[in-house]
């Protein structure tokens, strides 16, 4: 009951964050996304059915608070959620190289699978748009999700620095 | 009950099933009224919440773009004179040539108060709302140009899709050559002017402002410069352009509303 506590608290700081002082890191319109971090952490500690829940609801939180379509980020991060926890899922703590592929896959998941669905309709070139944004933009968050297991906070919360 | 053994045995792909069929749905619904009578609410609670955490890098960024901005009101102060003559002039022209008066907008200034949290930054959070006379479908302009239009508007505060919103669409129009078209998202800070006949005169370095032909962004708004034209097959122009306006930095925004009433 405290991790699943701590969980809903992690996810929805991350999607405030997003909201507010992320948008301050941004290099032109790319931005890092927090909550995809925190579902990838989420779903590789505790499984894919974990996944699929947070990933929804951080999702439909996103969604909410965008103009955007509604499901569009609740569909993308309850596959990033059900993939991650499927193919990462460990009882043992979580080592910095198994992170480190771990939220590579879920960024670039994460963002492919949004612009893809994004620019279904428009004119804008998909292979253009996955190279301008999509993809900058999943290494950005990659790369701050590696800040991260390099922290102090990282081993507090199911992860260990060394193999 | 072997059921639902096979139901707890799958539960990770039956979650997954439910958790895309009621996104499928959600995005079916996403311009229900409900929806975004919702989306409005949530959107002042995040503005409200996450006020405090914003006053730090905001307070670093304003410091930097005063300095940028004292500098800029001296050299436009200079401007302003020979652009007065101008202006005389085209009034006494007009009136000769019996010209309709352009309608008069007023610039109301808004801060944004929050950012689309979606990897595509489409839309802002602005402070002011219909109590503020902000209605549906008014233009939101920086002083460097054509921002986008405000997309929905609540009491005391409202949202404005940007440019670069795969939703967006304005006509605009080549300024040098008066060739029109109607300026879209092209992904990425990237824009395009659509619907231009593949026979008329369009160059990389034409600036293109909104001809104010739909009847929703007055004409004369700056969008952007023409950075390459490709004569591909069919019947009309490929036109890219850089806007003029960075969407990533906006920190205050301008909603151009119609001198003396509504619209």
């Amino acid at each position: 009951m405290n991790r699943t506590r701590t969980l809903i608290i992690a996810l929805v700081v991350a999607v405030l964050l997003q909201a507010s002082v992320i948008p301050y890191l941004a290099i032109g319109i790319i931005r890092p996304n927090v909550p995809v971090l925190v579902l990838a952490f989420t779903a590789a500690r505790r499984g894919p059915y974990f996944g699929v829940i947070a990933g929804f609801l951080v999702g439909l939180g996103v969604d909410l608070l965008s103009t955007g379509f509604l499901g569009l980020s609740s569909f993308s991060f309850s596959i990033v959620g059900f993939l991650i926890g499927k193919v990462f899922y460990s009882d043992v703590p979580m080592s910095v190289g198994r992170w480190a592929v771990a939220s590579g896959v879920a960024t670039v998941v994460w963002a492919i699978l949004f612009m893809y669905i994004y620019t279904l309709g428009t004119q804008a070139g998909l292979l253009a748009v996955l190279m301008r944004q999509a993809v900058p933009t999943a290494l950005y968050t990659w790369v701050i999700g590696m800040f991260w297991a390099i922290s102090p906070l990282y081993e507090r919360r199911g992860g260990v620095r060394l193999d | 009950m072997n059921l639902l053994a096979l139901l707890a045995a799958l539960r990770d792909w039956v979650a997954l099933i439910l958790a895309l069929l009621i996104s499928l749905v959600l995005m079916n619904s996403s311009s229900h009224p409900a929806a975004d009578t919702f989306r409005g609410g949530m959107g002042k609670t995040l503005s409200f919440i996450t006020a405090p955490l914003t006053i730090i890098p905001r307070s670093v960024e304003l410091w930097g773009e005063n300095a940028e901005l004292r500098a800029k009101v001296v050299e436009l102060s200079g401007e302003q004179n020979d652009w007065r003559d101008a202006m005389l002039e085209n009034v006494r022209l007009r009136k000769l040539l019996g010209f309709r008066d352009r309608p008069e907008f007023t610039y109301l200034a808004s801060e944004v108060i929050a950012r689309d949290p979606t990897i595509t930054l489409t839309s802002l959070l602005l402070d002011k709302g219909r109590r503020d006379s902000v209605k549906i479908g008014q233009a939101v302009v920086t002083a460097d140009g054509l921002a986008g239009i405000i997309h929905r508007s609540d009491r005391s505060s409202s949202v404005a899709l940007l440019a670069i919103d795969r939703n967006f669409a304005a006509s605009a129009r080549v300024e040098r050559s008066r060739v029109d078209g109607i300026v879209r998202w092209a992904g990425g800070e990237s824009l395009e002017l659509t619907e231009v006949p593949r026979n008329l005169d369009v160059k990389a370095g034409d600036r293109v402002v909104t001809s104010g032909l739909g009847g929703v962004i007055p004409g004369g708004i700056p969008v952007g410069v023409v950075t390459r034209v490709k004569r591909q097959e069919g019947l009309f122009l490929s036109v890219h352009i850089d806007p003029y306006v960075r969407f990533s930095r906006l920190e205050e925004v301008f909603i151009l509303l119609p001198r003396g009433g509504s619209r």
